[in-house]
């Protein structure tokens, strides 16, 4: 379709073998040995899920403001990927959690608000598969990306009052980050190449949506043609297909 | 429908509620675990048998395995526990590491039956040590 | 805005009517809840020490999970000629969401009240504190009743509203279900149970200012 060469998909690859290839080679932790390389995976995508998760809230309120649909293509788009990647996170997690704290999972406010997430979100695709018109769909589902966002941060300051178990942030923290200066690199590595696959992916979801609109249209134009101007296609009752 | 003559006053109470919360030190009394101190403090108020979580530093040389169980004393540098734990201890438990774990009073030890391991925030590779670790291990 | 009011209360009046003459959140939601509080224990066993310390956590999330058929059950009444008939009389959005509210959380009031004694009996959970409880239920039915209207306009007329429902409210109760067992908690260990109180106070009033957001935005003749 498009003759030019387009960049973002090897180098997403790249960026992501390099960043696996490095997380081999960087030296295990002190305490954690070799497990600690988790950390490589998983942050990086509880990063991407998060950073997802802004841009549905961010797709919701640019179709509740524009009413234009590539807003509500980006809310859906996001909330796939931000999903995919909060179970990667979650599982993830739960693999490093068992050796290390003896546990899969602890009710620290970050986990708890992860897996609410997840949920939210499930409960968002859910919505906008079972809502069959498609402006409907999109003012149903904006609505409830908006105000489950509001939302969040309340669950996720409710949970910290529960006092927490899990490590305090060990990058997004002001001053100088408590890590080793070359874990830290691989990790920004890790970091850069998994915003690009998620960005790839993001990408590839939006395309595939508009696409699948374009076939809509397409077969509905057909059949109003196929049975002419003068007869309507026979609709089920409590279905609309002509918005 | 004047939205803004309801919306308005609820956002401020919102803000203002929020805020207190937030920084209105309420929690400190939430308590999750308790204290080595506290434990102690409050062991002659507690009933006998009643759960709770006790949180500390795992005292240097206290740690003694003896088939299914193992003891050693939590401490926070004022008071110490001795604590029974019955299971396997997870992988990194050692001695020096912050555990809390959850049971209860039986005499003079505290009976615990579920541990967590909290893992420092710092990641070394192995043979350098940070100054936040040497500080951990006096 | 006294005229706003008015309406609001015609409608939660309404809808309590219907259910005084349908019996439905009372006569089968709440005997169902109950029906669960008796096979917890036979679930976890009927060590009274273990049920002690279950019960309230066992009792908010039966209101939670069990409040849900009565938040949905209330959006059922509602037929598409009846909303249209609202909207073309000029009833705001939001006022109609708040009528339902204002009945769901009366409703959520009482099947939490015929709970309590049901859970006293089987769990026998420690009393301390229990003056906290009258304002800490209504507390939590009106967030539950305001978060189930906003699910409610989202799902409404859907043929999967009665499985995605409850997906779409349990998540975002969460503060609710701490709010309500830490309070009670607190007052069991002695500690002040306000900062929870606070915190569902807040919860509320976000999710009322929801409502408000949910019922400018679906309030579209459809």
């Amino acid at each position: 379709m498009k003759p030019r060469f387009d960049l973002l998909p090897p180098l997403a690859m790249a960026v992501a073998a390099v960043g696996v290839a490095l997380a081999f080679i960087a030296p295990p932790d002190r305490v954690q040995g070799n497990l600690q390389k988790l950390m490589y995976v998983h942050v990086p995508a509880a990063w991407i899920a998060y950073l997802a998760f802004v841009l549905t809230l961010i797709g919701s309120i640019g179709w509740l403001w524009r009413r234009e649909p590539r807003w509500d293509r980006l809310a859906a788009a996001a909330a796939e990927v931000g999903v995919f990647f909060t179970g990667l996170a979650i599982a993830l997690g739960a693999i490093w959690g068992k050796p290390v704290w003896g546990v899969w999972w602890t009710w620290d406010a970050r986990l708890v608000t992860t897996a609410l997430l997840f949920f939210v979100y499930l409960g968002y695709l859910a919505l906008r598969r079972v809502t069959e018109d498609r402006s409907d769909r999109a003012r149903r589902s904006a609505v409830f990306g908006v105000v489950a966002f509001i939302q969040v941060p309340v669950v996720h300051f409710s949970v910290i009052w529960w006092r927490t178990l899990h490590q305090p942030p060990t990058v997004l923290r002001p001053g100088d980050p408590t890590i080793d200066h070359t874990m830290l690199a691989v990790l920004l590595v890790n970091l850069v190449g998994f915003t690009l696959l998620g960005a790839w992916m993001l990408r590839q979801r939006f395309r595939l949506l508009a696409q699948l609109e374009d076939l809509e249209d397409a077969l509905a134009a057909r059949d109003l043609e196929l049975a002419g101007h003068s007869i309507e296609t026979p609709k089920l009752e409590g279905r609309r297909s002509d918005v | 429908m004047r939205y803004r003559m309801v919306a308005i006053p609820a956002i401020g109470a919102v803000l203002v509620l929020a805020g207190y919360l937030v920084f209105g030190n309420l929690n400190q009394n939430l308590v999750y675990f308790l204290t080595p101190t506290e434990a102690v403090a409050q062991k002659s108020s507690e009933q006998a048998g009643e759960r709770f979580r006790l949180g500390g530093q795992v005292e240097e040389g206290s740690v003694v395995r003896t088939g299914a169980e193992t003891r050693f004393t939590l401490t926070d540098n004022k008071a110490a526990v001795p604590v029974r734990f019955e299971g396997v201890p997870p992988q990194l438990f050692a001695a020096g590491i912050g555990a809390v774990v959850e049971g209860a009073w039986r005499g003079d030890s505290f009976y615990a039956d579920t541990m967590f391991v909290k893992h420092e925030e710092e990641y070394q590779p192995p043979g350098e040590t940070s100054g936040a670790n040497d500080k951990a291990a006096p | 805005m006294r005229e706003q009011w008015r309406t609001c209360a015609a409608i939660a009046g309404n809808s309590l009517r219907l259910e005084r003459r349908a019996g439905e959140a009372l006569l089968v939601v709440a005997p169902f809840g109950a029906v669960a509080l008796l096979l917890i224990p036979m679930a976890v066993g009927t060590d009274v020490p273990l049920l002690r310390r279950l019960g309230p956590g066992m009792y908010w999330t039966v209101l939670l999970l069990f409040g849900v058929l009565v938040i949905l059950r209330q959006s059922s009444l509602q037929s598409p000629a009846q909303a249209r008939l609202l909207a073309l009389a000029g009833v705001p959005g939001a006022i109609a969401m708040l009528g339902n509210a204002v009945a769901t959380a009366v409703l959520l009031v009482a099947f939490g009240a015929v709970l309590a004694p049901v859970v006293i009996m089987l769990y026998d959970p420690g009393m301390q504190g229990w003056p906290w409880f009258l304002t800490v239920l209504p507390g939590v039915a009106i967030g539950l009743a305001l978060l189930g209207v906003v699910a409610d306009s989202l799902v409404r007329w859907l043929d999967a509203r009665s499985t995605l429902g409850p997906l779409l409210i349990v998540p975002l109760a969460i503060p609710l279900l701490l709010g309500a067992t830490q309070s009670w908690q607190a007052a069991a260990f002695g500690a002040s149970p306000l900062p929870w109180l606070l915190l569902i106070v807040t919860v509320d009033l976000i999710l009322f200012l929801a409502v408000l957001l949910a019922g400018h935005l679906l309030d579209v003749v459809t």
